[in-house]
């Protein structure tokens, strides 16, 4: 395992880390699994990989130490690591959930159901999510901002794909106003729920096909709906490139769909529409602060969230107790029966589980089309 | 707990030694504490206390094995007072989240240490933390007034109170603060309280040289300014933040001074009156501001730990302390020590009380460590030599403990051992720490 930079124990990290704000449990916090991986490269201690395999389990991957940390440790990247070199069974289960999502969709998934208490997501909140309907606030200009210019794919990650379709539709028809949206074979997984469950070679996999469509559609933009699959094409997607040309130019494609939502001119339907938006720990709340403009000026009133929901991936599977317990305290904060709006398929899978009858939409399911 | 996974990090702190505990606990309750000093003291297991091991002398390690016992669950408010203007908490509280919470009461709990944001109170207590604000309002000492401990044995002592005043037979509070834990446990603080003052404004100045900074700090003291804050920071130092600095630096810059005023909104004022229209002039650089700009200015001063790993993956940092006359020459001193050793050596910290952080970078092998532990010896000797202290603020750990006795005479080393066996007659608070 390759050197990483050495922590300070300056403990930035314990104030932004959702999991030991939660527990007060400091072998839990970044700055534990930075130094015990330390440790464990330093080899004179007696500390082993299996020591140390469990608690990297325990990792949110929010990436919220990495904005504070001094020395630009980014800690799911070591937990990444250590995951890779400890499978587990519960890593298992949760790569085979995340590559059987189109069976569980299509509803030829019997079996899989049938494990389904293994699951690190009950699949009936899963299932009736898709059927719900959108809150259609917002009604769009009915001429184009501007004139389409050139082409583009849509990203909506396994949240378009199947936990809820109507993003995919609306992502494509709100790209349509931008770009020349392109006809090809649907994209897989983005690959990040499998490479922080340290199964990267299925990731990369994953990750590959994903580069193939983009090739074979001629390397055209591509409008990226959910958070972590944005961290994902734009962070873990550049170093799989061999060309830098190539490489530069798939950065170059990243386009974040809030950015095209934000320039248009959107009105609200009726009323007043009240609702307190999700950071997704993937993107900041600065990003989407042109999202807010826009939909604030159409007559919103917008509350920022700026907490963890504790989705945590494959974490899930390896710790459900703080991941509900962080799910349940985000719901405390907001009040159940509030609006709430995120940006991220694994945000709102969270919301939505902790909450099944709450009201938890993508921003994609407050635009009518 | 016990697995190493889960215990490594409890056996190290900001020092970044390191030993492995045999045992981490996490008490919730000051019961729970009683009846782990009681079985602690029975079987003669050393007791290390912990809570956000900030701290950079290694007084969290637990070198001589023993229970790291965390106090991050004992974090509760127990009364918070504005007739008396006290707090009573629990040491595990964050002092940067206890200051915000009295702020919106009005109330004020000046100590002020570079690590408010991250340390605890208790921790601050068991060092006697000083900070930037010791200029006007001193240090955490003199804002203790009672102390709840539990003693090795599980017997609890309660000391000092609530009253401003107390000259009744000799300071058992004054011997706790400052302890490292090596005395007893503490369960309860009360804490002194001052009203929050109306306005806070602070000043940035820059000077091609670290001499004539300290001059004009000195000036602002002669012509009658008490600040609350005297900061500096030498040219090394500003070169190690202009990157990651909110604030820009020009190359010229050799020294600068950081100041801050706190009163009523008429003496702040007034304080930047005299800075503008006469200290100031000849600065190079001359930026002042309340609200976010200080905030801006003071993030200056807060980023030069981590930023001074820039030039040297360790550090061996002092925080010697010498009369206020005396600064420009131990700074001096310690930059050319440092030539000679061929390590970086960055100086900063309060000028106001003469405290000077110091600095000694140096890259991994065996060589450049021995050269830095060298050089710290030099300096050491040299603070020493004008009236100083090895340590102003971060206390002794175990990272100062080889150096005691050049500043402790023998006498007083041995009344310091007799006091803490009177506590802890078997040595199983913190022990091979402090003194």
């Amino acid at each position: 395992m390759e050197q990483i930079p050495s922590c300070l124990f300056c403990g930035r990290c314990l104030n932004v880390c959702p999991l030991f704000q939660l527990s007060l449990q400091e072998e839990l916090s970044p700055r534990s699994k930075a130094f015990s991986l330390n440790l464990l490269l330093r080899g004179d201690d007696p500390i082993t990989l299996e020591d140390i395999s469990p608690l990297m389990g325990i990792c949110l991957g929010c990436g919220r130490c990495y904005e504070e940390c001094p020395q630009h440790i980014f800690v799911p990247d070591m937990v990444i690591r250590v995951k890779e070199r400890c499978p587990s069974f519960k890593r298992w289960v949760f790569g085979r959930f995340i590559s059987s999502m189109p069976w569980i969709f299509q509803g030829m998934g019997g079996i899989v159901r049938g494990i389904g208490a293994m699951l690190p997501v009950p699949l009936s909140v899963l299932l009736s999510y898709a059927s719900e309907p959108p809150a259609d606030a917002f009604e769009l200009p009915d001429n184009p901002p501007s004139s389409p210019h050139s082409p583009a794919l849509v990203f909506t990650g396994c949240g378009g794909a199947f936990l809820r379709p109507i993003w995919s539709e609306r992502a494509l028809f709100i790209t349509s106003f931008f770009y020349e949206p392109i006809s090809a074979p649907p994209f897989l997984c983005c690959g990040y729920p499998l490479l922080f469950a340290g199964l990267r070679e299925k990731a990369k996999e994953y990750m590959l096909k994903n580069i193939e469509i983009w090739r074979d559609a001629g390397r055209p933009s591509i409008v990226v709906s959910c958070a972590t699959c944005e961290l994902a094409l734009s962070r873990e997607y550049p170093p799989v490139f061999e060309d830098e040309k190539e490489r530069e130019r798939w950065r170059e494609s990243i386009v974040s769909l809030s950015s095209l939502v934000s320039k248009l001119n959107m009105r609200l339907i009726k009323g007043d529409l009240d609702f307190v938006f999700h950071r997704p720990c993937h993107l900041s709340l600065e990003y989407f602060e042109k999202l807010f403009h826009v939909m604030r000026g159409a007559g919103a009133k917008i509350v920022k969230e700026d907490n963890c929901c504790g989705f945590g991936g494959s974490m899930r599977l390896e710790n459900p107790t703080l991941c509900d317990m962080l799910g349940r305290g985000m719901w405390e904060r907001i009040g159940k029966e509030n609006t709430v709006v995120s940006g991220c398929t694994g945000c709102i899978i969270q919301l939505k589980m902790m909450n099944p009858s709450g009201s938890v939409f993508h921003y994609l399911d407050l635009i009518k089309i | 707990m016990t697995s190493a996974g889960e215990m490594a990090v409890y056996g190290s702190d900001a020092s970044r030694e390191f030993a492995m505990p045999w045992v981490v606990v996490r008490p919730s309750s000051s019961s729970q504490v009683r009846e782990l000093l009681k079985w602690a003291h029975m079987e003669r297991v050393p007791l290390v206390p912990r809570a956000r091991a900030s701290n950079v002398v290694g007084a969290c390690v637990p070198v001589r094995g023993g229970v790291v016992v965390s106090t991050l669950r004992l974090n509760r408010i127990l009364d918070i007072d504005d007739t008396d203007f006290v707090a009573e908490v629990e040491p595990g509280i964050i002092t940067a989240e206890l200051q915000a919470l009295l702020e919106e009461r009005g109330l004020f709990y000046p100590p002020d240490p570079a690590s408010a944001s991250i340390s605890t109170i208790g921790g601050n207590v068991a060092q006697n933390a000083g900070g930037l604000r010791a200029v006007k309002y001193g240090v955490t000492r003199d804002y203790v007034l009672g102390l709840d401990v539990i003693l090795p044995g599980g017997k609890p002592l309660c000391v000092g109170g609530r009253n401003l005043k107390d000259v009744v037979g000799l300071s058992l509070l004054d011997l706790f603060v400052g302890s490292e834990g090596t005395l007893g446990f503490f369960s309860r603080i009360i804490l002194r309280l001052l009203p929050m003052p109306e306005d806070s404004l602070s000043i940035l100045l820059g000077y091609t040289s670290l001499s004539r900074a300290v001059d004009v700090g000195i000036q602002m003291l002669r012509r009658g300014l008490v600040p609350v804050a005297m900061e500096f920071m030498d040219a090394d130092v500003i070169d190690c933040v202009r990157d990651i600095s909110p604030i820009s630096f020009s190359p010229s810059l050799g020294g600068l001074l950081l100041v801050m005023f706190q009163g009523n909104k008429g003496d702040v004022s007034h304080c930047l009156k005299v800075v503008k229209e006469g200290i100031a002039r000849g600065a190079h650089l001359f930026q002042w501001g309340r609200e976010a700009q200080e905030k801006e200015i003071w993030e200056v001063r807060r980023l030069i730990n981590p930023a001074s790993h820039r030039l040297g993956e360790h550090k061996i940092a002092l925080d010697i302390a010498v009369p206020r006359s005396r600064v420009v020459e131990v700074v001096e001193k310690s930059k050319g020590i440092g030539g000679e050793y061929h390590l970086p050596v960055l100086t900063f910290g309060h000028l106001g009380d003469g405290n000077i952080h110091v600095n000694i970078m140096y890259g991994d092998g065996e060589e450049e460590f021995r050269a830095a532990k060298d050089a710290a010896s030099k300096i050491l000797g040299v603070t020493l030599d004008v009236g100083g202290t090895i340590s102003g603020e971060h206390g002794v750990g175990i990272i100062k403990l080889p150096y005691i006795s050049r500043q402790l005479s023998p006498e007083e080393l041995r009344i310091m051992r007799g006091i803490k066996r009177l506590f802890d007659p078997h040595n199983i608070m913190n022990p091979g720490k402090a003194y």
